[in-house]
């Protein structure tokens, strides 16, 4: 068990996320990089359905209150165990008495706790994700407790060197254009994706670009839509936001595309003054290349 | 068949579309579509979530692929008039304290009184185009033309949980406090985001509000009452 002395910025516990709720307006909500957050209880030989700590920035402190089995990844938030560096991408055992510090981001945003069994909190619509504007949990703060299910890791797992990533300030990501991609003015979607943006602000609702502004052929009306973790949005104004994980799940701003999936993580691990590329990834053609036998259905 | 049109939403949702322009006959193609699809239970479908014009499903894509769920999706909607598209759909009866803070304003704007605008907005169930902007907030649709007023120039940075907007002929209900550009006309006491309860929420995309005017006092009971629940009746809805 931990006791939190400082929850930093932002501390919560995180999941898959709510993914069968978004007809009712529920963002999706869960862990912002899922690779992370899977490696984290892998190591502990949990199943990846289990929540972990999501901890945003660092400045946290937490105080080991009873002997535990613990693994660390995600980005790099200068952690120490006591005075000793906290090694990440592994299990380890810490023991009461102990203290968790994580100083701030050296590589990354965002770390990840995992404890053995998953970690005990309230379930809101089958999600253990944080979610506090809907009162779907709260937020860690001072004097709560951490509490695993259990105490020792199942079967202790590693990870191999090659499979830890690297984060970096300068990622490219992969983006299936939008419907209203052909709105903007062919210049733009040129310059949309062969120029940098630039992290202005991100939060675990959204993340704003800065660069060259997108302008559109004409202002058409748009009526909302539903949204994704992806999603970017272009208002009026032409500078970029992309949806990630706590957006509403509908929204009437234009956009031109959704990052992939797969990539999603590398923006969640992105910080502010990062710079962003993106790479145009048309779904069909990818699934043609990939497997021929989808020819004949995708006349 | 020929107007609908089928759209990536990245890698992992699709979305059918219905038209551009809104009006209740695409809406309710959207809701008949989406209750459809839904009564297949296809084991890859994550979600089903139905806005003004389109229906997107999200999909498992490690079940299925973009390609393969678009043409089950055409197959369902070739097959589509075959079905029978009644459905039962709820009606909930909200009420609602009409003192909004823009109520004034509205009244100037559109030339109606108070009373007619209170007699516009109620006793009549109107259906839910969508759910969305946040949990629980439903985009209703079918007022007169005579409430159209624009979203406010500047949005609020907090509107109170429970406050009754509308813009152009929707109205929309805010189940928690953000930040909105609604017209506020009114508040309704019934919280309409239940966490103890397995289904927190009264409706869903394809049912109708029927909004009925209560003064200060019942107001105040009812959000004194822990066990208030609004009266909701099931109603035959479709083709």
């Amino acid at each position: 068990m931990l006791k939190v002395i400082n929850p930093g910025i932002l501390m919560t516990v995180q999941d898959q996320g709510r993914k069968k709720h978004r007809s009712f307006g529920v963002p999706m909500s869960g862990v912002m990089d899922h690779y992370a957050a899977n490696c984290a209880n892998y190591l502990l030989g949990n199943s990846e359905k289990e929540a972990v700590i999501e901890i945003t920035m660092g400045g946290v402190t937490l105080d080991v209150v009873e002997d535990t089995d613990i693994s660390v990844t995600g980005g790099d938030l200068n952690g120490y165990i006591n005075e000793k560096h906290l090694p990440m991408w592994k299990k380890l055992t810490v023991h009461s008495g102990d203290r968790l510090t994580f100083k701030g981001p050296k590589s990354g945003m965002r770390t990840y706790i995992a404890l053995p069994g998953g970690i005990e909190s309230p379930s809101y619509l089958g999600s253990q994700s944080v979610y506090e504007k809907a009162g779907f949990g709260k937020a860690f703060q001072k004097g709560d407790n951490i509490k695993g299910r259990q105490s020792t890791a199942a079967h202790a797992k590693s990870i191999q060197p090659m499979k830890i990533p690297t984060y970096t300030k300068e990622v490219t990501v992969r983006v299936v254009p939008s419907h209203y991609e052909s709105s903007f003015k062919d210049s733009s979607i040129q310059y949309f994706y062969e120029k940098g943006f630039t992290i202005k602000a991100a939060d675990r609702m959204g993340c704003q670009l800065q660069g060259h502004r997108l302008e559109r052929k004409e202002n058409i009306d748009i009526l909302s839509e539903a949204t994704t973790y992806g999603t970017i949005q272009v208002p009026a104004e032409g500078s970029p936001i992309i949806l990630l994980a706590d957006a509403q799940t509908t929204g009437g701003y234009p956009t031109i595309g959704t990052v992939l999936t797969e990539d999603l993580w590398r923006i969640a691990q992105l910080p502010p003054g990062g710079k962003l590329f993106f790479e145009r990834y048309p779904l069909k053609e990818d699934l043609i290349e990939r497997s021929s036998s989808y020819e004949s259905i995708d006349s | 068949m020929k107007s609908i049109r089928f759209m990536p939403l990245g890698d992992q949702a699709i979305i059918v579309s219905f038209g551009n322009g809104l009006s209740k006959q695409v809406n309710q193609r959207v809701q008949s579509f989406r209750h459809l699809l839904l009564r297949q239970k296809w084991p890859f479908i994550v979600d089903v979530v139905a806005t003004f014009t389109n229906v997107t499903v999200f999909y498992n894509a490690t079940k299925q692929s973009y390609p393969e769920v678009r043409n089950e999706l055409k197959r369902l909607l070739e097959v589509e008039n075959r079905f029978n598209t009644k459905k039962s759909v709820q009606n909930i009866y909200l009420p609602v304290l009409y003192d909004g803070m823009d109520l004034e304003r509205v009244s100037e704007k559109t030339g109606l009184s108070k009373k007619e605008i209170i007699h516009h907005h109620t006793n009549q169930a109107y259906p839910i185009y969508m759910v969305g902007f946040l949990p629980g907030f439903p985009y209703i649709g079918g007022f007169t033309e005579k409430l159209s007023i624009p979203r406010l120039d500047k949005p609020r940075n907090q509107v109170p949980k429970g406050s009754v907007g509308i813009i152009n002929s929707q109205s929309g209900i805010y189940p928690v406090s953000s930040p909105g550009g609604w017209n506020i006309i009114g508040t309704t006491p019934v919280e309409l985001i239940r966490l103890d309860k397995k289904y927190p929420f009264y409706y869903q995309a394809g049912d109708y509000i029927t909004f009925y005017p209560v003064d200060e006092d019942e107001y105040k009971s009812i959000r004194q009452n822990k066990l208030f629940e609004p009266k909701i009746e099931v109603i035959q809805d479709g083709d």
